[in-house]
């Protein structure tokens, strides 16, 4: 990996020439406490200063909430075409959770069956991470997510007067020679970064501890009192599900036009805490009450994919904390769960 | 060899479903038909090799899709049959439909891993409750047509009553022919009803075969796994050669949408057979 | 189903679901094509008594309502309720919390006895209805979605999530982090978050999901300092005809 710096004075250029060269998507603040990525027209509109965004903005550039897939006629002579909208974008700003959440997904559609349409999207997507505020839920550092290892081109971390540019692809590089001033990094830059991921390490107000939550999560699994006590309260609303950075669930739906000659097949983000997630034709339910629900999505987020990949699927940035309305949250839940195996 | 769909998508959509015809319908019961489908493009025809327990997406365009197990012989290159009871939109569509009439196909899908080479010099037990008969017919054809490599087969099959029996015909010309043991049995029988009364698992204590040279594939509805399991584990038959075929709602089929997951396992892609020892402590499996 | 005969019809209610119909805008000529319209009280002056599929605005709240719903309900093979008054009784409901007695006194004063007026219910209070086209108003996309859907023969797919999904595909701020509340965590979807995507509170126009939580709504709501009463109203707005309590919690 190579390593540069660039003057904060000079910031303001780079991401203007970024503007010019590229659709830019960058945190705008939307209301007092929130901000969401959008695409930018001037350095102005941007703002880094941002703790809180409602939606993961990689998941929802390469993987739209709703997207179509393929478009078909009917009758007799049936043309089904592959539908793909993809375009050159770079996202700007992200933090290193939300590059790692990204990095999830990367995985997931490219395992076994490749999913085109969010690899082409990926494929022309540039990223720019910054190491972003936390927010009061982020527990990001609790899962090893708060450092992005790859997943970027170009990552800038504040060390004072300037910042520390780690540049993680060809692609990286060449966005730094073209549309910036990047110098070498010095000793004194070097040392100053190794103290800014000291420093940073602190951030992160929520600490939980994940050690044998494998073998506590199996011990009380049967614990339907537990389940149920946790679940409660739960509106079995989804929120959880799709602001999640690494929720990837999604429906596929036909619609046929309304002249009758052809249609649409598309996708839409789908949710495994509502009630009809697991329901087959003929009327079964695998899934039917909330505990279980609510189960089965701790397993999947803090479980399957250790088994799997051999890495949470949790980066923990605390949206799911942040969104839900009936107050459930998942780290309060983790020490529920070592509580329960400790009585 | 099975297709592989890796190689496809590099050019092509894993959601694109290639175009078949309808070719033949048959009545099997009252609410069961049989469709014989050809898949129209004649090199992807060609490249649509399955094993035994796989499965494909159909989709009847302007509905939806749904998956369905195949239950031809893998052996008939030119076509393969699917048997399809109309209980939701896209099934109901399949029934309204001609001969003659396009459909999608995607597939073949699964692992499709009845160990059928395995099988071989071994008695083989088949226990099939009502819809669950069409995932196993395909191993069963499999076995027929390479009959002496096999010891004893026996069939196990429960309805709920004899109209709703699949494939009557075939079980008939089978009972005659003694290539199998087949034990039949109906929750609600009729006057002309000559076999057992009740569900598929109160045969299983019959079963007289040895746990060390003995295969079991189960397929029917989720309740009737738990029963029959804890019946074949009574009798000692070994988790590593008991297969089940199991579902789970799927909206996609190629292991992406995340919906037929059980555990660390997705239905489409790490199933839809299992083998018992495989799922023993996969919670909810079952 | 080739060509069905549609009637659309108007009971107790503003008009405002036949205005909907109406306002297809660019898919209107491919509706109206799409089927045969042969009785629109609305829109058309021909009116007929031959249809297959009945799309019914408002709610009974008259004897004469009932004698028009029972006579669509023998013609037409499917009955659709389109807008709240007709699938929830809607706002027409909130007549009852005084009394029909009581509230036909408020209004009429000593005329009363010339209204003819009974206590407000939904349609399916009384006849079979097939599919609920929800909200105040429905929206056109699912007027249009379920007629299509018969024509192909599938089941329309009607939403029985909260409305916090579609809030959330959309990337709304949440109405509580604005200060204010909704009914969207208990309400069913199938608007598309229209409310709360102008950052107004839902106020659950297409009727509780299936299984709402409904305690958790009650301390949702009392932690954003909102009373049992203010509580009530909020569900009774468009659901005063059908108590919604909590199930099996």
């Amino acid at each position: 990996m190579l390593y540069k710096i660039l003057d904060k004075k000079d910031f303001k250029d780079f991401v203007n020439n970024l503007i010019s060269a590229y659709e830019v998507t960058a945190p705008k603040k939307i209301s007092q406490a929130l901000h969401d990525f959008f695409p930018i027209k001037s350095y102005e509109e941007m703002d880094l200063s941002y703790k809180r965004t409602t939606l993961p903005p990689a998941k929802k550039m390469l993987f739209p909430s709703n997207e179509a897939l393929a478009s078909y006629t009917v009758g007799n002579n049936i043309e089904v075409k592959s539908l793909n909208e993809s375009k050159e974008q770079l996202l700007f700003g992200v933090g290193a959770w939300d590059i790692n959440g990204m990095n999830f997904l990367d995985r997931i559609f490219s395992t076994d069956f490749i999913d085109e349409n969010y690899m082409e999207k990926r494929k022309k997507l540039k990223v720019i991470g910054i190491d972003a505020e936390p927010s009061d839920a982020n527990f990001a550092s609790s899962v090893g997510s708060e450092f992005a290892k790859e997943g970027f081109d170009l990552f800038l971390s504040d060390i004072g007067d300037k910042y520390f540019v780690r540049i993680g692809t060809a692609a990286g590089a060449e966005i730094a020679s073209k549309f910036g001033d990047f110098l070498d990094a010095s000793d004194v830059d070097y040392s100053a970064y190794d103290r800014q991921m000291d420093l940073y390490k602190n951030k992160f107000n929520v600490n939980v501890n994940l050690d044998n939550f494998f073998e506590n999560f199996e011990i009380v699994y049967g614990k339907k009192d537990l389940w149920e006590k946790l679940a409660k309260s739960c509106f079995s609303c989804g929120s959880c599900n799709l602001v999640c950075p690494t929720c990837f669930c999604f429906n596929v739906r036909d619609d046929i036009k309304i002249d009758l000659a052809g249609g649409i097949k598309s996708r839409q983000w789908d949710s495994c805490m509502i009630s009809n997630y697991g329901l087959v034709a003929g009327g079964h339910n695998f899934r039917p009450d909330e505990a279980n629900r609510l189960k089965q999505r701790y397993r999947c987020k803090l479980k399957t994919f250790v088994e799997k990949f051999g890495q949470y699927s949790c980066v923990g940035c605390g949206r799911c904390v942040e969104a839900c309305l009936a107050k459930i949250n998942i780290y309060e839940d983790i020490n529920a769960v070592k509580e329960e195996v400790s009585i | 060899m099975v297709m592989d769909l890796k190689e496809k998508t590099k050019t092509e959509s894993i959601y694109v479903p290639d175009i078949a015809t309808i070719t033949e319908i048959k009545d099997l019961t009252p609410t069961e038909k049989q469709f014989k489908i050809k898949i129209d493009d004649p090199v992807k025809r060609k490249n649509f090799n399955f094993l035994p327990g796989q499965f494909v997406e159909l989709t009847v365009f302007g509905i939806g899709e749904a998956p369905f197990s195949i239950p031809s012989s893998p052996n008939n290159k030119d076509y393969f049959e699917l048997c399809v009871r109309s209980i939701g939109s896209v099934s109901a569509a399949l029934h309204r439909m001609k001969a003659g009439d396009k459909v999608g196909i995607k597939g073949p899908l699964g692992k499709g891993y009845f160990p059928y080479e395995k099988m071989q010099g071994n008695n083989v037990v088949i226990v099939a409750g009502g819809l669950g008969m069409a995932p196993v017919r395909s191993i069963l054809l499999q076995i027929l047509e390479d009959r002496k490599s096999y010891k004893d087969v026996t069939l196990i099959y429960g309805c709920v009553d004899p109209q709703s029996m699949l494939y009557k015909d075939e079980i008939k010309k089978l009972q005659e022919s003694k290539e199998l043991d087949i034990k039949l049995t109906v929750d609600r029988p009729d006057n002309s009803w000559k076999g057992a009364v009740g569900v598929c698992t109160n045969l299983i204590p019959q079963l007289k075969y040895q746990p060390q040279d003995t295969y079991i594939i189960v397929c029917g509805p989720p309740v009737m796994y738990k029963f029959v399991i804890i019946e074949l584990e009574e009798k000692k038959y070994k988790p590593e050669n008991i297969f089940l075929s199991l579902e789970r709602r799927m909206e996609c089929g190629v292991g992406k949408c995340n919906h037929c997951h059980i555990g660390n396992k997705l239905v489409c892609v790490d199933g839809p057979v299992f083998s018992l020892w495989e799922i023993k402590n996969l919670k909810e499996a079952i | 189903m080739s060509k069905p005969k549609v009637g659309v019809f108007g009971l107790a209610g503003c008009g405002g679901c036949q205005l909907e119909i109406l306002n297809l805008e660019d898919e209107l000529i491919d509706f109206i094509c799409a089927v045969d319209i042969v009785h629109f009280t609305e829109a058309i002056t021909e009116h007929s008594d031959t249809y297959d599929i009945a799309l019914i605005e408002g709610s009974v709240s008259t004897k004469h309502d009932l004698e028009r719903l029972e006579h669509i309900a023998s013609v037409a093979k499917i009955i659709i309720a389109i807008g709240a008054c007709s699938s929830t009784g809607g706002l027409n409901c909130l007549k009852n919390l005084y009394g029909t007695e009581k509230a036909k006194e408020l209004v009429y004063g000593d005329k009363k006895d010339w209204i003819d007026a009974i206590d407000t219910k939904p349609i399916d209070a009384y006849v079979k209805v097939d599919y609920h086209a929800r909200g105040c108003p429905p929206t056109r996309a699912e007027i249009v979605d379920i007629v299509k859907s018969l024509i192909m023969g599938k089941v329309p797919e009607i939403p029985d999530y909260p409305v916090c999904i579609e809030c959330k595909r959309l990337g709304n701020i949440c109405v509580y982090e604005t200060g204010g509340t909704c009914m969207g965590p208990v309400a069913r979807a199938g608007c598309n978050a229209r409310c709360p995507s102008a950052n107004s509170g839902c106020e659950a126009c297409r009727g509780p999901v299936d299984d709402p939580n409904i305690n958790a709504q009650k301390d949702l709501l009392d932690r954003y300092g909102l009373t049992v009463e203010d509580i009530m109203e909020g569900f009774n707005l468009y659901n005063a005809c059908k108590k919604i309590e909590q199930k099996n919690k």
